[in-house]
């Protein structure tokens, strides 16, 4: 186990390492830097070279890389030049606020995907399957920003029912914080949900299919006993590695369902970032993203291999 | 009892939403009771006003930051900390600025004209400031006494006390500015009804309403929240819900749905600025390198750019892309105002353009790659400038492109055509100098007229205001006829509010002055 953990680590780190590399040769390539999106509507050549030589954009690459990097490992990624704020401060503001997000999103595409997909796998075909697969299907592809604004017009301004936009803190407010983060959450969550509900669905039914599952229903346990205690629980565990998989689309969703509910979060910031060329945010973001997306691989690793004893003996083999 | 594995999921899932909801609480904000929220299309940038190079800063500074002057609502120049106009010599070098006394800034601090005058150095000599080419007539700033300060100018230059009345106009805090210099920003402090507060993130920036304000019995807010709501459709429907009591720049495609809503008030003022297709003619090496011969059939055939023009239906523009809201333009002045130019528009006529084509002896159709940006309303208006130009053997290729890289591409000269707006100023000559003059940084086109170059200079050193009228004139009949830009409209900006906001000031210039603003029920 210990050796597969340090694998793992040790991949992490070569592919946190590569990110870094790619994401600061990245923003660089794109055409304007942050002086000209800074100075915008006045664009003095004198202001643009003063503004270059203050945050060090005018220092060759390798030297900019290396300083960056060393200050990034400490946690500190710079100013941005755009808010003159902090970079980690800002980070330490919107990260949790989208990580909050995240979660939300998560348990709504779980509470919502894998009950529909049982549903589904119980009678492949029948009533409940077609139901649960067209609405997979609607939530794969509504897009984000129609259906943030279609609950926005719903619940906010004709019903009155939910905040339209903002974010409150759980604390002092938990019940606030829930209304404004709930229809964020179901648009990032629906989508997510689908593919846990067709995952769900497709592992269940291979599951209920088993010899085991034959064992069980022989021995008199009841249809829900049967799906709960035998086919969806080794089910989970390629649900989990779905979920796991599904980050990456949480992070493309949270960029336009933070922008749709106006939610001070990182996804938000990325987009700002690319277009003000705010390379020190857009370079921390980036590198914070892809550190998420390590470390929740990672996790997911583990996490399967604690569920599947198998691949533990498998991988401290290597 | 659970599953190990759904024990293992909930746990994990729990922690996490306990975890990050727990950060957030301490790092997020709420809505502060009483504060009006407004909701800018725009980041606003640095808060500093040195360093400001942002519409959407303007609006908050409006309200945090005086400026010795500023305008009313007919658009007329008047004193704010200043106690009145400047006096101004004979030969238009010297300018001698009274200062109103009693004025504390949001420190606490007294306002005199040394203060102002450091402002007005430091604008002038930091290296990050974009106010310097605004300032560069001024050669000298004395403090004549603690209510009187003198500027030296090396030429007559006719725009200033306008240019007054912006950014370059706004005092700084001697102290703060000595405390904080490049991170003014931060915490800025002047003199104004509302103080900054905080900038819990980079969307969002409160003011609290100033102990020290001279005027604080007009003020009854105890605040605002400026919250960055960049798309038009969510600021609309931000505001509909009452989740944002203000909105800016609500777009010609919800002004229908805004106007007939019951709870809500809108205002809508033309633009001082303008939109307009830059053509590169000349623009070889960057806009701040000389101008030169570009490979641009517009470039090298004037003609072709009349074609372009006369191509176009820029009535059918406004009702088409913008309901009609806009007003058709083909200057860089105003249509309304003591600079409108007093002349007709070209209206579409495809005869004469195909004949102007075919002139050229050039094999149709003449590719035109046509830079946009790449929002809703300039896709749908290059399409529609597609379409146009189509009928008189133009093949206009529509580049959607994101704001940051046009600004990159016009500036370098790496564009044949763009669609580009301009804000616009008070005085015409910053409408106007910046996109002629060669060596400018915003003269993407590459213009380089000589009749356009001596009368920009002319309207510069011209004192009388009616004089002034007609050399701005003359420009906008031959920037016309040689359409290095050609104009389209001049945009209308719409404010929303919600019913129980009242006493907002909303001008020609479109900054939203909450001084006397109040928040019914809540005020």
């Amino acid at each position: 186990m210990t050796r597969l953990v340090l694998y793992r680590v040790g991949s992490a780190l070569i592919t946190l390492l590569l990110a870094s590399i790619v994401v600061f040769l990245a923003v660089r390539a794109l055409p304007g830097g942050p002086a000209e999106a800074l100075s915008a509507e006045s664009n003095d050549p004198a202001v643009l070279k003063a503004i270059n030589h203050k945050y060090g954009f005018d220092q060759p690459l390798v030297p900019q890389y290396f300083r960056w990097l060393g200050q990034a490992v400490t946690g500190n990624f710079g100013t941005s030049p755009n808010s003159g704020l902090s970079v980690s401060s800002t980070l330490l503001n919107d990260l949790p606020v989208t990580l909050e997000l995240a979660v939300l999103a998560l348990l709504v595409a779980v509470v919502i995907g894998i009950p529909a997909g049982v549903l589904s796998a119980r009678r492949p075909g029948g009533a409940l399957d077609s139901v649960g697969s067209t609405g997979a299907l609607a939530g794969l592809s509504i897009p984000h920003f129609w259906f943030g604004i279609l609950l926005i017009l719903g619940l906010s301004v004709e019903l009155k029912w939910l905040p339209a936009a903002g974010f409150v803190p759980i604390v002092p407010d938990p019940l606030g914080n829930l209304e404004h983060m709930l229809m964020p959450a179901v648009v990032l969550g629906t989508g997510i949900a689908a593919v846990v509900m067709r995952q769900t669905r497709s592992s269940v039914i291979t599951a209920m299919s088993s010899d085991y599952v034959r064992t069980a229903r022989a021995k008199g346990l009841s249809e829900w006993d049967v799906i709960g205690h035998h086919a969806l629980r080794n089910s989970l565990i390629t649900v989990v590695t779905v979920i796991g998989l599904q980050l990456g689309a949480l992070i493309g969703g949270v960029v336009t369902v933070e922008q749709v509910f106006g939610i001070p979060g990182v996804g938000k910031l990325t987009l700002d970032s690319v277009y003000d060329r705010d390379y020190p945010t857009l370079q921390g973001v980036v590198l914070l993203t892809a550190l998420g997306y390590v470390v929740t691989n990672l996790i997911v690793d583990l996490v399967y291999s604690v569920l599947n004893p198998r691949i533990r003996v498998a991988g401290g083999a290597q | 009892m659970l599953s190990r594995p759904t024990r293992l999921i909930v746990a994990v899932s729990a922690l996490s939403l306990v975890l990050t909801s727990c950060t957030a609480s301490v790092l997020g904000a709420a809505r502060n009771a009483g504060y009006l929220v407004v909701a800018l299309a725009g980041q606003t940038g640095i808060l500093d006003p040195t360093q400001s190079s942002t519409f959407d800063s303007r609006i908050v500074f409006a309200n945090m930051c005086e400026k010795l002057y500023d305008v009313n609502a007919n658009l007329k120049l008047v004193p704010e900390l200043a106690a009145a106009l400047p006096t101004i010599s004979a030969d238009g070098l010297t300018y001698d600025i009274p200062i109103r006394s009693g004025i504390r800034f949001n420190d606490g601090s007294a306002l005199d004209a040394d203060a102002v005058r450091t402002s007005l150095m430091h604008y002038k000599t930091d290296a990050l400031s974009a106010r310097k080419s605004e300032l560069k007539p001024v050669t000298s700033i004395q403090a004549l006494n603690p209510t009187t300060v003198r500027l030296h100018l090396k030429t007559p230059f006719s725009p200033l006390t306008s240019i007054l009345a912006d950014r370059s106009g706004m005092v700084l805090s001697p102290g703060a500015l000595a405390r904080e210099g490049d991170n003014f920003g931060r915490n800025p402090v002047c003199v104004g009804p509302f103080s900054f507060q905080a900038e819990p993130n980079p969307d969002e920036i409160d003011l609290t309403r100033s102990p020290f304000y001279y005027n604080s019995k007009s003020v009854t807010l105890p605040g605002i929240t400026f919250r960055v709501v960049v798309q038009p459709a969510v600021r609309a429907t931000d505001l509909r819900s009452g989740d944002i009591d203000v909105i800016e720049q609500a777009a010609p495609q919800d002004l229908t749905t805004l106007s007939s809503d019951p709870g809500l008030n809108t205002k809508t003022v033309p633009s001082l600025g303008y939109t307009g297709i830059y053509i590169n003619v000349g623009n070889v090496n960057g806009s701040t390198k000389a101008s030169g011969t570009v490979n641009n059939v517009l470039a090298k055939y004037p003609a072709l750019r009349q074609a372009l023009d006369l191509s176009l239906d820029r009535v059918a523009i406004n009702k088409v892309v913008f309901d009609g809201d806009y007003t058709p333009s083909c200057t860089p002045l105003p249509t309304t105002g003591q600079w409108a130019p007093n002349l007709t528009c070209p209206t579409r006529d495809i005869a004469k353009a195909r004949q102007l084509v075919a002139q050229t002896g050039l094999p149709t159709p003449i590719t035109i790659d046509l830079l946009v940006p790449n929002d809703s309303l300039n896709e749908e208006l290059g399409t529609v400038i597609q379409a146009m130009a189509k009928d008189a053997g133009f093949d206009v290729r529509v580049d959607a492109t994101e704001f940051t890289t046009l600004l990159s591409d016009g500036a370098s000269g790496r564009f044949q055509a763009q669609i580009t707006g301009w804000s616009g100023r008070l005085d015409p000559d910053q409408d106007i100098s910046q996109f002629y003059l060669p060596l400018s940084s915003l003269n993407y086109s590459g213009n380089n007229d000589t009749q356009i170059n001596t009368l920009i200079d002319e309207g510069r050193t011209t004192v009388d205001t009616a004089a002034r009228r007609q050399i701005y004139r003359q420009i906008a009949q031959a920037a016309l006829a040689q359409r290095g830009i050609i104009y389209l409209y001049d945009a209308g900006l719409t404010l929303a509010s919600k019913k129980n906001v009242t006493g907002i000031g909303y001008f020609g210039d479109a900054l939203i002055r909450l001084q006397r603003a109040s928040l019914g029920g809540t005020a």
